[in-house]
Formats: structure tokens, C-alpha cells, sequence
């Protein structure tokens, strides 16, 4: 069941505490996770994970053979893409990060802002946060699953659809896993990460037998989440050990150019 | 000996479940190695009439008595809920009582709640409150069911010291459990089930640091979830050998004397 080859977390987030990101990186290296992509996140209530380009590069630079950077990317600012090509080509970093902002959802991912059209030129990922939403939800409901975190799924195709050309990841198994597989499996730019819910058994199956294992890649969601639980997903699910080798980790190097 | 707290028979209705039935709930047993599981049933959450869970659940541990436990659910909103939790006991075997108070839609603190909590201490049976079994976010929109209040939880723990508590959860449960442990300081009559807790990274190494591992049960929601998950969680934590034996097995051995 549990197979032995380079495993990369997709998905986990830099703590300013350095001390507390050392203790995670450690646990990672612990787990058996070979390497740790690292995605600073933009945002009011984040400020604990915000790194600059600058300060990501150094800290890659500290950790060289531990974490791939990541940039904190806003599809909102006008000068998010110009910020990219410098994260990109100044402080290499591998990738960039959208998180939940005001109008993110409108104005920039539906906009196709040119913060996506760049990734897409540049050749790097876009990490794009994808939690729940549900037509239909009753009135009140809002005050348990949250009305900034909505993320109807319809958004995935219209944004693979504008951006052919950029690897979209939407974080989460894109949340309703069910509607957000379908909603991507015509489009082969886009894929998910595993990270952030329960070990549900099942769903990584599911989206084996939807997309094909090319397109799914292993996410923690640390620190917030066990790095061990997040991994029990993949390790145990009912799919091949060549499935499994993908998702942990070959689709990842491929996506991020590493050999 | 590795006990899971918490597993489930029946069905569950927003999804197919990979392992559904008591064979299938066996296998991923072994699979984990997990020698024993107390098992309780999802049709009885789900059901009008869930005495009818209670009664699946029965059979399948009749025939596996060496690794299957039963706990009965009880809604005390179902008239003559205290007759069946009797007929549990004495007929099914049931050696504790499981609450889903999110589902049946009850206060903890209501008069039928507090009539339960007396009749378990009479019969010297845990409670194990479910304060939800999934994350409400993957349920479909016709069915969102908020979590069991947590607060409530604490109440009931304060209020009926003489009763025993097991209390899991799911979505952010790990928030929840920091927020009860905040209001039970000084209470000994609980425990916490842990396929609910998710993180942060070292969240058992915490755990164990602020109540001890005297205090946890291994749980795994299966075949919801991956059982080897919440075991590896525990497995792989740095703790002590000690803190881990008790977590997975011992604790639940000395709470059913099994």
C-alpha cells in the first residue's frame, strides 16, 4: 500500500512564526514529504502566512533542499501580473497563490485577470482557493458555511475556458468535489489539490475515475492540518501504486519543472 | 489491543459508501489492524424510525462479539425512546448510548436530555455526543445541519459529574475541543474521541500536553473515513509509547472493561 518515491506537498503555508515553521517543516521530513511547496497568502485575516517575493526567495534560499516558493498573488491588483513576472523571473519562485479577496471572485478570476494570462505565459501553476458552495442554500445558512468562502463551481470551467493556456489548481478538491470534477474534466488545464478536508474515503478515487490521476495532486493544508492525515488519503486509497505515485508527487515535478 | 471508539453500520445518503456493511467494515479493520470497534448506526441518524439501526447494528455485533461493540442511539425526541434504550441494553447488548443532537434536533439541556442523562447513570452507560458526524459544507444544500452546540456540550459535562462523556465531532473539531476544554477545566468525566481532530499539524502532541492521553480515545468514523488516518495520527505523534497505548486501546479497555 504505501509506496516509496518522491512525495511533494503541494499545498502548505509559511508561518512568520519561524520557529513554528521549522517545527512544520520538520513534521513534513518526519511524515516522509521529500518537499514542501510554500504559499503565502494575501489578505486581511492572513497576515500569520504573508511573505513578499523577497523574503520567500530567502527563505527557499535557507531551505533549499525542503521547500519550492510559492508568490502571494491578488487577481484584484492591477499590478498583479507585472508582480508575478518579477516573482518569477527575479526571485524564482515556482508557482503563485489566490486566496479569497473582496470581488475576487468577479472581477478577477471571471475577468480573467492578467495575473492568470501571465502564470500562462511564464509556465507556472496558479493555486486557487475553492471552497463551498452549494446552490440552494437556505437562508440563514451563511452564518455556518460562510458567504466570502463561497465558490460556485460553474467559476472552473469559465476560468479554464478564458485561460487555456495556465495550469489552474483549485485547492480543496475545488470543494464540492462531486460538481467540481465534472465541471473541470473537459478542461485539461485545470487541476485539484487533495488538501484541507477529511480522509473521506472515496473521494480521491472518485477523482481518479473522473480526471485520470495526471490531474491530481497531494496538498496538507499545513499547518493547519496533519501532515500523516492528509497523507492517509493517497496512501490508502483504492487506486494504483502508479496512480498513487502521480498524485503523491510526479504530477507535481512535472506541473513545477523540477527533475 | 487497538480500539476504534467510533465506527459506523447503515448507510450514509449523500454518497456511496466504499465500504458499506459489516464485511466490508471487518476488512478495513484488518486492513488497519484494529482489533475491536464500537460500532453504531448511521440508518439511525437518518431513519424516522431509527430504533431500526439500533437493530441492524445488534445483529452484525452478535455475530462478531470478539471485535464489535454496540453502542445505541437514542433521539430522545421518539416517544418511548427510554423503552428502546432498555431493550438495547438488555436484548442488543448495547454497552453505551451515541447522541446525535444535530440530527434529531434536541437541546442537550432539554428536560427529555436531562431524563436521558439520568436513566445513563442509572444503567452506568457512557454518552458519546456527536456533535456532527461530517462537515456540514459536504452535505447537498437541501440539508444543512448545524453542528451540536459546544457550549451545550460543556453544560452537560458541569452538570451531570457523575455521568461518563465521550465527545467527538468533524468540521473544525479541534477549534471545538479547545473551546470546551476552556470550559470544563477541573471536570473528569469526559473523554475525547479523535477521528475528529484534523490539526493543526501536531495536534495529538498538544493534546496530550494540555489534558493528557488519559483523557483520549482512538476514533476513526469509519467507513466515512480512512481508519488508518486518525490511527497514524496517534502512531506517528511524539509521545511517549505510554501516552500512545492508552490513546489506542487502553483507555476504551478500562471505560468498557473489555
Amino acid at each position: 500500500m504505501l509506496v516509496k518515491s518522491m512525495i511533494i506537498d503541494i499545498h502548505a503555508h509559511p508561518s512568520r512564526d519561524r520557529k513554528a515553521l521549522r517545527s512544520m517543516l520538520e513534521a513534513a521530513r518526519k511524515a516522509g514529504i521529500d518537499k514542501v511547496c510554500l504559499l503565502p497568502i494575501r489578505g486581511r485575516s492572513f497576515e500569520r502566512y504573508f511573505y513578499t517575493n523577497e523574503e520567500m526567495k530567502n527563505l527557499v534560499k535557507e531551505y533549499s533542499d525542503w521547500v519550492i516558493g510559492f508568490s502571494a498573488g491578488s487577481c484584484i491588483d492591477p499590478n498583479g501580473a507585472e508582480d508575478l513576472e518579477k516573482a518569477v523571473r527575479d526571485y524564482g519562485l515556482k508557482g503563485v497563490k489566490i486566496h479569497e479577496e473582496r470581488n475576487w471572485v468577479l472581477k478577477g478570476l471571471l475577468g480573467c485577470h492578467g495575473l492568470l494570462r501571465k502564470a500562462g505565459e511564464l509556465g507556472v501553476p496558479v493555486i486557487i482557493h475553492s471552497w463551498h458552495e452549494e446552490e440552494g442554500l437556505p437562508p440563514g445558512s451563511e452564518k455556518y458555511v460562510g458567504l466570502q468562502g463561497r465558490f460556485p463551481v460553474h467559476i472552473i470551467s469559465e476560468v479554464a475556458r478564458k485561460c487555456p493556456d495556465t495550469i489552474l489548481i483549485f485547492a480543496h478538491m475545488g470543494g464540492n468535489w462531486e460538481k467540481a470534477l465534472q465541471a473541470a474534466k473537459p478542461h485539461e488545464n485545470v487541476y485539484f489539490d487533495t488538501c484541507g478536508f477529511d480522509p473521506i474515503i472515496g473521494v480521491v478515487e472518485r477523482a481518479v475515475e473522473v480526471l485520470g490521476p495526471e490531474r491530481i495532486l497531494f496538498g496538507s493544508d499545513a499547518p493547519g492540518r496533519s501532515f500523516v492525515a492528509q497523507l492517509s488519503k493517497i496512501q490508502y486509497a483504492d487506486i494504483s501504486e502508479r496512480d498513487r505515485r502521480l498524485i503523491l508527487g510526479e504530477n507535481a515535478m512535472r506541473i513545477l519543472g523540477l527533475r | 489491543m487497538i480500539v476504534d471508539m467510533n465506527a459506523f453500520l447503515g448507510r450514509w445518503p449523500f454518497w456511496k459508501l466504499r465500504y458499506q456493511g459489516v464485511k466490508n467494515l471487518l476488512k478495513l479493520m484488518d486492513r488497519a489492524k484494529i482489533d475491536k470497534a464500537v460500532v453504531s448506526s448511521l440508518d439511525s441518524v437518518f431513519f424516522i424510525n431509527y430504533e431500526e439501526g439500533n437493530m441492524d447494528v445488534a445483529d452484525a455485533c452478535r455475530l462478531h462479539p470478539d471485535r464489535l461493540i454496540p453502542f445505541a442511539v437514542i433521539n430522545p425526541n421518539f416517544p418511548l425512546w427510554m423503552d428502546h434504550l432498555e431493550v438495547c441494553v438488555e436484548e442488543y447488548g448495547a454497552r453505551g448510548i451515541k447522541l446525535h443532537p444535530d440530527y434529531h434536533k434536541y437541546s442537550l439541556l432539554s428536560e427529555e436530555a436531562a431524563e436521558l442523562m439520568r436513566k445513563a447513570k442509572k444503567m452506568k452507560l457512557p454518552v458519546f455526543i456527536q456533535t456532527s458526524i461530517m462537515d456540514m459544507r459536504h452535505h447537498p444544500g437541501y440539508c444543512l445541519v448545524v453542528e451540536a452546540s459546544i457550549l451545550e456540550v460543556a453544560s452537560v459535562i458541569k452538570r451531570y459529574s457523575e455521568n461518563t462523556f465521550i465527545i467527538g465531532g468533524a468540521k473544525h473539531f479541534g477549534s471545538r475541543v479547545l473551546e470546551l476544554l476552556g470550559q470544563v477545566s477541573g471536570c473528569k468525566n469526559f473523554y475525547i474521541e479523535t477521528s475528529g481532530i484534523g490539526g493543526p499539524f501536531d495536534c495529538i502532541e498538544r493534546l496530550v500536553e494540555s489534558i493528557g492521553s488519559s483523557k483520549l480515545l482512538l476514533g476513526t468514523r469509519m467507513p466515512l473515513l480512512y481508519p488508518e488516518s486518525a490511527k497514524l495520527m496517534v502512531e506517528k505523534a511524539e509521545i511517549d509509547e505510554e501516552d500512545k497505548e492508552k490513546i489506542l486501546g487502553g483507555n476504551a479497555s478500562n471505560l468498557l472493561s473489555i
